[in-house]
């Protein structure tokens, strides 16, 4: 709401002098119950699977915590021990915001265009298109169909073609070579990230009135480009805030996929990703406490992410 | 064998398991009981890079499927696992009667011998202290492990399952009763009489880890295999150090090894000493620290650790109250350089 809008709301609030704010608050509760008894299920739900276990992991990320003896409280020595004594860590950030750069905004851009693009197919081949495009995204584990594809044995298909060839004269370690890995695991990223953004982009299109269009024309808009940032956009603007909250999480937190094609861990931490150095300490080394101070971490990044995407969303279309 | 194998369009499996190597070289995985790793030393970076040298040199495959390699044929020999009969026993029929199995190849030591150790894994019986029924537990694992039970079972599944059924089963007496030829259990228990484990001590995850990563570099890129290798010993022992303090067991400092530690403390000691102790036993104590000084430095041989042992039990003859302690640390610092020799 923009400033105006809280201003004239305060000065048709009532202002009582038999209650205090609390009370008042408390009073307009007890006058909704009905409501909060029916968002009461999502709440309790959302409270102790999402915020409370949040809440733990802060605590938990102050102490040293094996899972089989008391937590042992150690103050900021995890923080410290994170940012000052691990390089695997400072690689780990490097790499995932790699991949975040590189998929987050490479794959919005894309579901983007793509849907700009097939927006102007018929119906039926625009279906076609979105399944085309859609299904890496829904079908489960089907990204391991690169794994076999870029297999180290001779037999493998890439390796296979590029023998037959006689391109390379013995096999590539595709997922076990610290060149490759990372590019490898960067295009699968691209492949499975047009998801539930994407289709939301194309419903966003669909659901433009043509009269925005007529009226921009009238007013001046000359090509599509201009079409596209004056109107398009700012109408979309929810989509398109759905669809960066979506890709950020998603790029920040990829990590079973890494872990499925190229090993756990990769080649000399190659692809090695927050989320792994995060299962590295907390399922492999048993040591939660400092596993929960890298996932605060985390947490700390992708919330800062998401308010640098609020900001800069709020610019489209001027 | 393997020029020739591969002058005809074949190749062999070998193992990447550097375990494997370095055993049969004789060395161990770690030293100082546990406190820090053993791959910097000389013969364990000769079993690592004998192993690199043997996959790069001939272009051995790393990663292949021996079931249907073995079965084509275009991979007639490889060190595969225990189980990998019993695949082949149903998956290739063709070829049955054609193929067997035999211990695994091994190195030629100093006096002519071959020594073929292979590394096993170990699993335990763990019963847990404050159980309700002891006894009950204790008879249950007696009963469990016992060659009477595990016969029975590994004879119902290849009743049950044919030749594929073939049970690993770790009790000798139990293997020693399933359907093998007589080839084939000669075999067995040769590799039975040459098997060794390697001890679990807190870390051990880590190891493997970073051995891929310097293998894996050497095969890609051609590294180095020693180099690679070398990089990676001060993260190892700082990971074995971390677990060790997290158990409360001593640790050593990164690039310390055991025998510095104690001639360290046995050092502090005799610093610590004032007065008229210090100038009462001043002569035996330089002795000890020039005993010390010699046995530690790089060309020592066992004279100096003898020299070293030497002078402890001075020092005990002289004050046994006052030097015990330091004696002590002086002779565990004997025996550590004693075993770093290879």
């Amino acid at each position: 709401m923009s400033k105006k809008n809280v201003v004239s709301a305060e000065q048709h609030a009532v202002s009582r002098k038999d209650m205090t704010k609390a009370q008042w608050t408390w009073h307009e509760i007890k006058r909704n119950k009905v409501a909060y008894l029916m968002v009461a299920p999502f709440m309790i739900l959302f409270l102790m699977f999402t915020v409370v276990p949040v809440i733990m992991s802060i605590l938990l990320s102050f102490t040293s915590f094996n899972m089989l003896q008391w937590p042992k409280f150690i103050f900021l020595d995890n923080y410290i021990r994170l940012f000052l004594d691990d390089d695997i860590f400072i690689l780990a950030i490097k790499n995932t915001l790699i991949f975040a750069a590189v998929t987050g905004p490479t794959s919005y851009f894309m579901s983007l265009f793509v849907a700009w693009f097939i927006n102007e197919l018929s119906p039926r081949v625009r279906a076609v298109v979105t399944l085309i495009f859609y299904a890496p995204s829904i079908s489960g584990s089907v990204y391991l169909i690169w794994g076999t594809l870029f297999s180290d044995d001779a037999y493998g298909w890439v390796n296979g073609f590029l023998l037959n060839l006689g391109i390379i004269d013995s096999p590539v370690l595709w997922f076990h070579d610290k060149r490759y890995v990372m590019g490898l695991c960067i295009i699968v990223a691209l492949w499975t990230s047009l998801g539930t953004a994407f289709l939301s982009f194309i419903a966003g299109l669909q659901g433009i009135p043509k009269s925005y269009y007529e009226a921009a024309a009238v007013d001046g808009i000359r090509n599509r480009w201009q079409e596209l940032w004056y109107v398009t956009l700012p109408t979309m603007k929810p989509q398109l805030m759905f669809g960066a909250v979506l890709a950020i999480t998603g790029s920040f937190g990829f990590g079973g996929v890494v872990t499925a094609l190229a090993g756990f861990p990769s080649v000399e931490y190659a692809a090695w990703t927050i989320t792994h150095h995060l299962e590295d300490y907390g399922g492999q080394r048993w040591e939660v406490g400092y596993a929960s101070a890298i996932a605060v971490v985390l947490f700390a990044m992708m919330m800062g992410a998401n308010l640098l995407i609020h900001r800069m969303l709020a610019k489209v279309g001027q | 064998m393997i020029p020739v194998l591969q002058y005809n369009k074949m190749d062999i499996g070998l193992t990447t398991d550097y375990l494997t190597y370095l055993y049969q070289m004789g060395g161990e995985l770690y030293a100082d009981n546990g406190m820090r790793v053993n791959l910097d030393s000389n013969l364990a970076l000769q079993a690592f890079e004998m192993m690199c040298n043997m996959f790069t040199m001939y272009s051995l495959p790393y990663s292949y499927d021996f079931a249907n390699r073995f079965r084509t044929g275009e991979i007639p020999i490889a060190i595969a696992p225990y189980t990998a009969y019993n695949q082949l026993v149903v998956f290739a029929t063709e070829i049955a009667g054609l193929w067997e199995f035999t211990t695994i190849p091994g190195m030629k030591q100093d006096d002519g011998t071959i020594n073929n150790t292979a590394v096993s894994s170990v699993a335990g019986v763990v019963m847990l202290t404050g159980t309700d029924n002891p006894e009950g537990a204790w008879r249950f694992i007696d009963w469990y492990t016992d060659s009477e039970f595990q016969a029975d079972y590994c004879n119902e599944l290849v009743a049950l399952l044919g030749e594929a059924g073939m049970n690993p089963t770790a009790n000798i007496e139990a293997l020693a009763e399933l359907p093998w030829s007589s080839s084939e259990y000669k075999s067995l228990k040769a590799q039975f009489d040459a098997l060794t484990a390697v001890p679990n001590y807190p870390g051990s995850y880590i190891i493997g880890r970073y051995t891929n990563f310097a293998f894996l570099s050497a095969y890609n890129e051609k590294a180095s295999p020693s180099e690679a290798l070398l990089s990676y010993i001060n993260a190892i022992n700082k990971e074995i150090s971390r677990k060790r303090e997290e158990f409360n067991l001593e640790t050593l400092e990164i690039g310390q090894t055991l025998a510095e530690k104690r001639a360290e403390q046995a050092l502090d000691i005799f610093n610590k000493l004032k007065g008229d102790d210090a100038s009462k036993y001043a002569d035996k104590i330089s002795a000890a620290k020039a005993a010390i000084d010699a046995a530690l430095a790089g060309d020592a041989t066992t004279e100096q650790f003898d020299a070293l042992i030497a002078a402890a039990d001075e020092l005990i003859k002289a004050n046994a109250d006052l030097f015990g302690e330091a004696a002590g640390y002086m002779k565990e610092s004997a025996t550590a350089l004693y075993s770093y020799i290879e």
